[in-house]
């Protein structure tokens, strides 16, 4: 187990270091000068040159490159190119209400997708297991900038349970907690409606295995088959899923933060990109890079945890 | 895991349908209504509503909506504009004179004006190191060609000499606009270094206290202020960037007022919201079809004219816009003083588009590169305006850029079309020079090329008496549109939501909020 777990960890540091590359030379490839795009298209000449040359726009890309690793080695971040501030400092303040909706959104997705997809199962033909499919489908489909309006039009104002707006007040957890429940059910109702769509199909996998049939020869009581036998054969799927649904959320967390007006992880980048600001966008992908690869790799390690064939 | 479990064997039990168990974990949560409720309702808090996050505080730097209205609560300038009528007054400046060749301004200043966090009184060394920033090539201000060379001097602590290098009617607008004129603490900048960005120190109405970047920025009252306290404590600039969220923050009372809205039906469904005021102010920023003089068929003035008889502006405005922007005949807007409508007119006629078309020897049309930029609205109605093109034979073929590309594309003057919607200061100067001007040539936005009326742009900036000066303006405006560098598509009008019971929120016609004069009564 501890060799697995080292194994995966071994795994991260260069899944990272590829994502590092890759995002340097990727923003590089892009068209736009960002000079132009930070100081404005009034700008003097000598001071298009000088930010080039504070950025150090003007060198090699390979010294670019090594540069940024060797900065990024000992903490440096460089600063924002737009706003000045420390590149990290400003990635920081928003990776909390980032990280929250992301986490958030998982959770509701986990708490409504496994219990949707088990009963759809165990009803499998039957008017609910229709039912519950064709809601499954319907949550896939609802783009979620639509399905944000729509909620806070009805929680927040035809009945107004909820802010509208905004992650909370800084410093009230309760505050940001009460803010955070619709973006997560907005933001969570994609990925519950995947979940239980695949909870679904790999528990009737599962429902017609021998062994199950074996066990309910021998008397074993419905709910012991369903919860201890099955479910655990069917949860290794569905802990992939998981994985996968994170890093979607992560990506679609830009249209929930627009429209609840959180400020987030998404909106960072799309605002860095939109003014070519390398450092600031540098800092904000390799954040969600780590985000990603860590639960990824949280994920690996309970595999052998529910799987006990993976332990060997 | 386990708790979900738990949950599903519950759920199996109990044969309760899932949704139930949604709903009643929302109706356990209602309490908590109470608590957003409770934050909304504090006395001495005024939130406005800003839809892109604030860039810079550094004012000198290229402008925003949102970055100027920041600006325009932390910082003063020599002078300034009274918001009702956009006229001039003094601010840090207590009185100045001109001499009578209009090259030497002495300007006395206000005594005892403090920097907020202790950074001292403002004197003419803080006015000084504010221009000269402002004028340093290398420094990051697109601004320098407002001051157009001067030189200041200081008198004493309390006045301050500029003199110009030639005569400039206007600078008085170039002293009282929110980006260049603003004067920042030379003593916090030396000594903070390059994070005073982040702390910046002024010495308006509002200290900075704190920017949430992506959420706000928090404004509190300056106790100090020399023009007196303002009467709300606190100033938050909320950023939603979405228009339907902030109609109905606004229904809600998260925020007090929605500033800068766009949205046709919003406007029309807080109009009929009794506990709404809307309120509504021609702007003085026009948006434009701006066409590349020196590119074929487009170096033609006939193809200009013809395209410009091509664009039903009337129905652009009335039916895509549902009339919340306003026609304007030349580019600078009704709302300047020096506009005049008494230039070459283009009206919708397509059928005189096409004559002109085939005079200029296009009888078939040509092909017509489009170029707009992804940015609501303007990724949108120019599609409209394609249309209307393609009804008279001209095949348009439409590019939306992403926002960078297009900057820097704009900016390399290559480009055989642009929508621009140039600067928005009171001073006609600034917005002519920028877009069909020679100083406005790319990088800067006159992607048109255009030079045809810098004899008289550069006459009317240097004459001093206003009748003149107008009849100056009149002429050039005459001139550019007899030229059609640009087709004048349509005038913007700035709206502004605020709740019930919020009084005194002021906004300019350049487009800035100002709640200094502001008072909440909820």
């Amino acid at each position: 187990m501890l060799r697995y777990a080292i194994g995966r960890l071994l795994l991260v540091i260069p899944t990272i270091f590829g994502m590092v590359v890759l995002a340097f030379f990727m923003l590089r490839a892009l068209p736009g000068d960002p000079a132009t795009a930070i100081l404005g298209e009034f700008a003097t000449p000598q001071a298009l040159e000088r930010l080039r040359s504070s950025l150090r726009l003007d060198e090699p890309l390979l010294s670019q490159f090594y540069h940024y690793v060797t900065g990024m080695m000992t903490g440096d971040w460089g600063r924002s190119a737009l706003t000045r501030k420390p590149a990290m400092a400003e990635v920081m303040s928003v990776v909390m209400p980032s990280m929250a909706l992301a986490f958030a959104s998982i959770f509701v997705a986990i708490v409504i997708g496994i219990p949707v997809g088990v009963l759809s199962a165990v009803k499998q033909g039957t008017g609910i297991d229709y039912l519950l499919v064709a809601l499954t489908i319907i949550g896939i489909s609802f783009p979620v900038f639509w399905l944000g309006l729509i909620t806070i039009v009805v929680f927040a104002h035809t009945i107004p349970l909820f802010p509208a707006v905004g992650a909370g007040a800084p410093g009230s957890l309760l505050s940001q907690t009460h803010a955070l429940v619709l973006p997560a059910i907005v933001l969570g109702s994609g990925g519950a409606a995947y979940i239980a769509r695949l909870t679904r199909s790999s528990m009737l996998e599962v429902m017609n295995q021998d062994y199950i049939l074996v066990a309910r020869a021998m008397g074993i009581s419905e709910s012991r088959i369903l919860f201890v036998y099955a479910m655990r054969s069917a949860l290794p799927a569905i802990l992939s899923v998981i994985g996968v649904t994170f890093a979607v959320s992560i990506g679609n967390a830009i249209l929930v933060e627009v429209v609840f007006a959180r400020p987030g992880l998404g909106s960072l980048i799309i605002k860095a990109t939109f003014s070519r600001d390398y450092q600031l966008l540098q800092a904000g992908l390799l954040m969600l890079a780590v985000s990603v690869v860590l639960v990824n790799f949280v994920i690996d390690l309970l595999y052998p945890i529910i799987d006990p064939r993976l332990r060997r | 895991m386990i708790r979900s479990t738990l949950l599903c064997r519950g759920l199996l039990r109990l044969k309760l349908p899932a949704a139930a168990l949604a709903l009643g974990a929302i109706v356990s949560l209602a309490p908590a209504i109470e608590l957003a409720r409770a934050y909304a309702e504090e006395n001495d808090v005024l939130r406005i509503r800003i839809g892109s996050d604030v860039i810079s505080f550094d004012p000198h730097r290229p402008s925003t909506i949102e970055n100027t209205s920041v600006a325009v609560h932390v910082y003063d300038g020599l002078f300034g504009y009274d918001l009702t009528d956009m006229s001039i007054e003094p601010r840090l400046a207590e009185s100045h004179s001109v001499s009578e060749d209009g090259l030497v301004y002495t300007i006395k200043l206000r005594e005892g004006v403090m920097f907020h966090g202790g950074y001292g009184e403002m004197t003419a060394h803080d006015v000084k190191f504010s221009f000269e920033r402002v004028m340093d090539p290398e420094a990051p201000s697109p601004w320098a060609k407002e001051f157009d060379g001067m030189t200041i001097d200081v008198e004493d602590d309390h006045t301050v000499v500029l003199t110009l290098a030639r005569p400039n009617a206007n600078f008085l607008h170039s002293l009282s606009s929110r980006n260049q004129a603003l004067i920042l603490s030379r003593k916090a900048i030396e000594e903070m270094g390059e994070d005073w960005i982040t702390n910046p120190i002024g010495t308006g109405a509002y200290e900075f206290s704190a920017w949430r970047p992506g959420d706000r920025v928090v404004l509190a009252a300056n106790d100090d202020y020399f023009r007196g306290r303002p009467a709300i404590d606190r100033l938050e600039l909320v950023l939603i960037p979405e228009e339907t969220s902030a109609e109905i923050a606004l229904l809600n009372r998260e925020i007090d007022v929605f500033f800068a809205l766009q949205g046709p039906e919003i406007i029309e469904r807080l109009e009929a919201n009794a506990e709404i005021n809307v309120s509504q102010r021609p702007a003085l920023i026009s948006c434009h079809l701006v066409l590349n003089t020196t590119v074929p068929p487009l170096d033609n003035v006939l193809v200009r004219r013809a395209m410009a008889h091509a664009v039903n502006r009337e129905s652009l405005v009335e039916n895509f816009f549902r009339g919340t922007k306003v026609l304007t005949s030349t580019p600078l807007t009704p709302e300047y003083v020096e506009y005049t409508d008494d230039v070459p007119q283009y009206p919708y006629d397509p059928d005189k588009a096409r004559e002109l078309l085939a005079e200029a020897g296009f009888a078939d049309g040509f092909d017509f590169r489009y170029i707009t930029v992804a940015l609501s609205p303007y990724d949108q109605f120019p599609v409209v305006v394609s249309d209307d093109l393609s009804r008279v034979g001209i095949r348009v073929d439409l590019t939306v850029m992403e926002r960078a590309t297009y900057g820097a594309a704009r900016a390399s003057g290559t480009l055989p079309s642009a929508t621009t919607c140039p600067s928005n200061s009171p001073n006609p100067d600034t917005l002519l020079r920028a877009l069909v001007h020679s100083d406005g040539f790319p990088p800067g936005v006159n992607t048109a090329r255009y030079a045809g009326a810098d004899a008289l742009l550069d006459a009317a900036r240097a004459k001093q008496d206003p009748d003149k000066r107008s009849k100056l303006y009149h002429e050039a405006q005459r001139q550019i549109m007899a030229d059609v560098p640009t087709i004048p598509l349509y005038a913007d009008r700035l709206f502004t939501a605020t709740h019930s019971g919020v009084e005194g929120v002021m906004t300019s016609a350049a487009f800035w909020v100002d709640a200094y004069g502001a008072t909440v009564n909820r």
